[in-house]
């Protein structure tokens, strides 16, 4: 070898060297950002905690866990049924626990407490407690958190129908967003599964996800492998943290502090409400209402695994001031028409259950509903607190309890 | 009102300037790249080319604040290069030429706080008002503070005859729009730079022989801010936003403060001096761990070194605060001067109570310095941070009102809100940490801050430490601001 090129290969050697001394410097600090009572404090590098689901586009991979950074913080682990929740079997087992399920988006989920603090774990923490018995059915209870962040009505709904039997439960409540169900256009189905328009008009479910080279590429090898280094790297977590806010994330304009979103309530926030449940035309949200109260009817209505659902709307105003009489009326009108639904065939299985305005019967004297979002400096305004996840657990506690 | 720190916002008007200060934020992956290309083609560069390279980038880099903020610098930087050719022969140009800079700051950074103080509009003037730094909704033109001390000084130092008037424009607009220094300081004098800056454009720049001391700079900043500032700042803006709720929360948000204020600003300056170093350009120290004085007057010889410099030589010496005129007169002077140094800091009556506040606990310490010099070392040092934290309070602070307030709840009075940071079992983890931010700055006295450190440096100096260092600077800057917590001296 010429002798001029030595000195520049070993220059590049060690400067190879070098870098991957330092990168494993930093990937050991990750590590150590991951340790309480460090992982309260220190930056790190946040966990990457979905894959490719073949039923809804997009779930938890089984066993990953790590740090949530965004808005709060918490450690989060998902157990190998690929659920925020604590280990469970799949089977029920010859004990027989009833099987409750709350199913939903980031609301559920709640990755920003500990899992612990979210209320399916108090809910079953408080009836395990007190053994509360049911209205019918054995006394132990197993309540599993169905949440799933971004997760829309048609992900809520399918991820039900597709889990209700395999986990064996025994009633759900699944919580949508009412403003969701406001969308007037078809759901985008690039990424997830969606309502769609059928060949009849109706609204259909879509897995049109599942032909898109993104999917593809994520569940063939390349996919595996990455998803691999995700799980034992934690600079390859920090490399998809950037991947995800954008390479030049901080040219971006700022996030932006500020109250929380306010919950007054006026006859001009009720109306599309009103609009979609007494049937009014709205595009297609309404096909799309219909196919999802269809499609958990089906799901209750299940022969092998008849299942009980309570359907929650999250985001109705509780209180309406000088707009209670419509307010009343909305309420009455979603639980006629959820009803109506039921009564074609799954009867008591399917029903209305007025989340929010149970929470707000149980809130500590002096809190307003708002006091439940968020933490601290506006952070978070969008979903529940540990006070939150607390007053919800003492709600649906109370909607389960025999009256006396 | 409008909250920093934790969750940055900033309204609608600035956005285009948020977005610029951002991203030119040297913690940044978009600022590294700026860099790599900047230091890449000033080393492929010959002779003048440099120079200009240089000027250009300074001036490209600085354009990213917006319109508004680039014009207003240009201009300074014009009227104070003609003011300079003229400053020295006629003292009437320097009257003008300090009428002009110190007028410019006012109308950007002043002028609410002086139509508040008039009673004209807003609540900026007026002792209970809220608007502060932390909390204003106005966006002063990036960097203003800096480099109209630095034109400032450059001309006094003509007009007393210290240093000669540079004839070339390009090399004047170099000395002030050098970019490492143009937002957050080190304010650099023009006997430091302006050499410096010649020799750059003669094409004789000095090559730098330990790269890694510069890289290690740099590492030190971008640690200090990433993992240091960047940490503690939520747990501030949650304790000063919810309201401390017992005095050892209130002694645990100013604490962290504390150092929150210097990781960020002390990160900054590191990170601006290393730069400079890959460039073959010295700038001055700024911070020499101002958390070990064992008085006031030593914290300011350890804190924001430069701007100590600058104050005592252009504001207390020629107002007669260093010989003569007794006691008094020179615990006067020193009072005002620190007065206007804490104006200098933000247009709020807490800074200015804050600088005030030092000035006399300078005097004071002045005074009784035959006593309290015999006293124990840690009884002095106890005594001195007793003094920093108290008055950061009033540095954080909205305003005068939660300052008091504040200060009262550390000393035991009732809390200010729910935060409570010892209930339970957090306590004992809590407590070791904020013990290990001072055993940190302790580390950073003895380990890098001696002569030992750059030897260490010097003899591992090679292409392997410039790659460990790359890669950790890299990695760290890659990580993504999930909260934005932009650099707190950018504000002034």
């Amino acid at each position: 070898m010429p002798s001029a090129r030595r000195p520049l290969l070993r220059t590049l050697s060690l400067t190879l060297l070098g870098l991957v001394i330092g990168s494993l410097v930093v990937e050991g600090y990750l590590r150590l950002a991951e340790l309480e009572p460090l992982a309260r404090a220190l930056p790190a590098a946040q966990a990457s905690l979905y894959g490719p689901d073949p039923d809804t586009g997009y779930a938890h991979r089984p066993d990953s866990k790590g740090i949530w950074l965004t808005e709060n913080r918490a450690w989060v682990e998902i157990n190998g049924l690929g659920l925020r929740d604590r280990p469970r079997q799949v089977s029920k087992g010859k004990d027989a626990p009833f099987r409750f399920a709350v199913v939903g988006d980031s609301f559920v989920e709640a990755l920003q407490v500990p899992l612990d603090a979210t209320f399916p774990a108090l809910i079953e923490e408080e009836m395990s407690k007190v053994r509360v018995p049911l209205r019918s059915g054995p006394f132990t209870i197993e309540w599993l958190n169905l949440g799933l962040a971004g997760a829309t009505p048609a992900v809520t709904v399918q991820r039900l129908r597709a889990l209700a039997p395999r986990l064996e439960l025994d009633a759900a409540i699944v919580i949508l967003g009412a403003g969701d169900l406001l969308r007037q256009r078809p759901d985008d189905t690039s990424e997830l599964v969606g309502y769609v328009p059928g060949p009849d008009g109706k609204a259909v479910l879509s897995h049109a996800f599942r032909e898109t080279r993104g999917y593809k590429l994520r569940t063939g090898a390349g996919g595996r492998a990455m998803y691999w280094l995700l799980d034992h790297s934690r600079l390859a977590l920090l490399l998809n943290n950037r991947k995800n806010a954008g390479l030049l994330a901080e040219l971006a304009e700022p996030p932006r502090a500020g109250p929380p979103k306010s919950r007054v309530c006026t006859g001009e926030t009720l109306k599309p409400h009103e609009d979609l449940w007494s049937g009014k035309p709205m595009g297609f949200a309404q096909a799309r209402l219909d196919a999802i109260l269809a499609d958990l009817r089906a799901t209750a209505d299940d022969r092998k695994r008849p299942l009980r659902i309570s359907i929650a709307l999250r985001g109705l105003p509780p209180a309406c001031p000088g707009f209670e009489d419509r307010l009343a009326a909305l309420r009455a009108t979603i639980s006629e028409r959820i009803g109506a639904r039921a009564a074609q065939s799954a009867g008591p299985r399917l029903a209305f259950f007025d989340i929010e305005a149970a929470a707000a019967r149980y809130l500590p004297p002096g809190k307003a509903f708002s006091s439940m979002f968020g933490w601290g400096s506006h952070i978070g305004s969008g979903h529940l607190n540990e006070l939150g996840h607390q007053v919800y657990a003492k709600a649906i506690v109370e909607m389960l309890t025999p009256r006396k | 009102m409008v909250r920093r720190g934790g969750v940055a916002a900033l309204p609608q008007p600035a956005r285009a300037s948020v977005q610029g200060r951002a991203g030119m934020s040297f913690d940044t992956l978009p600022f590294l790249g700026f860099f790599a290309v900047v230091i890449a083609a000033y080393y492929a560069a010959g002779g003048a080319a440099r120079g200009w390279w240089l000027l250009v980038a300074g001036v490209a880099g600085y354009s990213v604040a917006g319109l508004r903020d680039t014009v207003l610098f240009l201009v300074v930087i014009s009227a104070n290069y003609a003011f300079s050719l003229y400053v020295r022969e006629r003292r009437e140009v320097l009257w003008a030429a300090l009428a002009f800079n110190f007028g410019v700051l006012a109308w950007y950074k002043y002028r609410l706080f002086l139509m508040g103080m008039a009673g004209i509009g807003g609540t900026a003037g007026v002792p209970g008002g809220t608007s502060g730094s932390f909390t204003e909704a106005v966006v002063i033109p990036l960097g203003i503070s800096f480099y109209i001390f630095t034109c400032v000084a450059y001309l006094v130092d003509i007009a007393r005859g210290e240093i000669a008037p540079d004839r070339s424009f390009p090399r004047f607009a170099l000395f002030i729009s050098y970019f490492p220094h143009w937002v957050a300081g080190p304010i650099v004098r023009a006997h430091v730079l302006l050499p410096q800056v010649k020799r750059i454009f003669a094409g004789n720049i000095r090559w730098p022989r330990l790269w890694c001391l510069g890289l290690g700079l740099c590492l030190l900043g971008v640690v200090k801010k990433v993992v240091g500032a960047d940490s503690l700042a939520p747990f501030v803006d949650d304790i000063f936003t919810r309201g401390p709720g017992d005095a050892a929360t209130a002694w645990l948000g100013i604490w962290l403060f504390a150092f929150q204020i210097y990781f960020d600003f002390s990160g900054y300056s590191d990170m601006a001096v290393g730069m400079s170093w890959l460039l073959g350009v010295r700038l001055p120290m700024n911070f020499l761990t101002p958390y070990l004085a064992l008085s006031p007057r030593e914290f300011w010889q350890r804190w924001h070194i430069t701007l100590s410099t600058w104050i005592r030589d252009y504001l207390y010496i020629p107002l007669g605060g260093s010989k003569g005129g007794g006691a008094a007169r020179q615990a006067l002077v020193l009072i005002v001067v620190m007065g206007l140094a804490g104006l200098w800091h933000g247009a709020n009556w807490t800074y200015i109570v804050w600088g005030l506040a030092w000035g006399a606990a300078i005097a004071a310490w002045r005074i009784g310095h035959g006593p309290i010099g015999r006293l124990p070392g840690a009884v002095q040092w106890a005594a001195t941070m007793l003094v920093v934290l108290t008055l950061w309070v009033l540095f954080r602070a909205p305003d005068i009102g939660f300052a008091g307030r504040y200060i009262a709840a550390m000393w035991g009075g009732a809390g200010l809100g729910e935060a409570r940071y010892f209930g339970g079992s957090g306590g004992l983890p809590v407590l070791a940490g904020a013990a290990s931010l001072m055993l940190l700055h302790v580390a950073e006295r003895m380990g890098v801050q001696r002569r030992g450190a750059v030897y260490l440096v010097k003899r591992w100096e090679g292409p392997l430490l410039r790659g460990v260092l790359v890669a950790m600077i890299l990695w760290l800057l890659v990580m993504p601001k999930l909260n934005a917590n932009p650099f707190i001296y950018f504000r002034f």
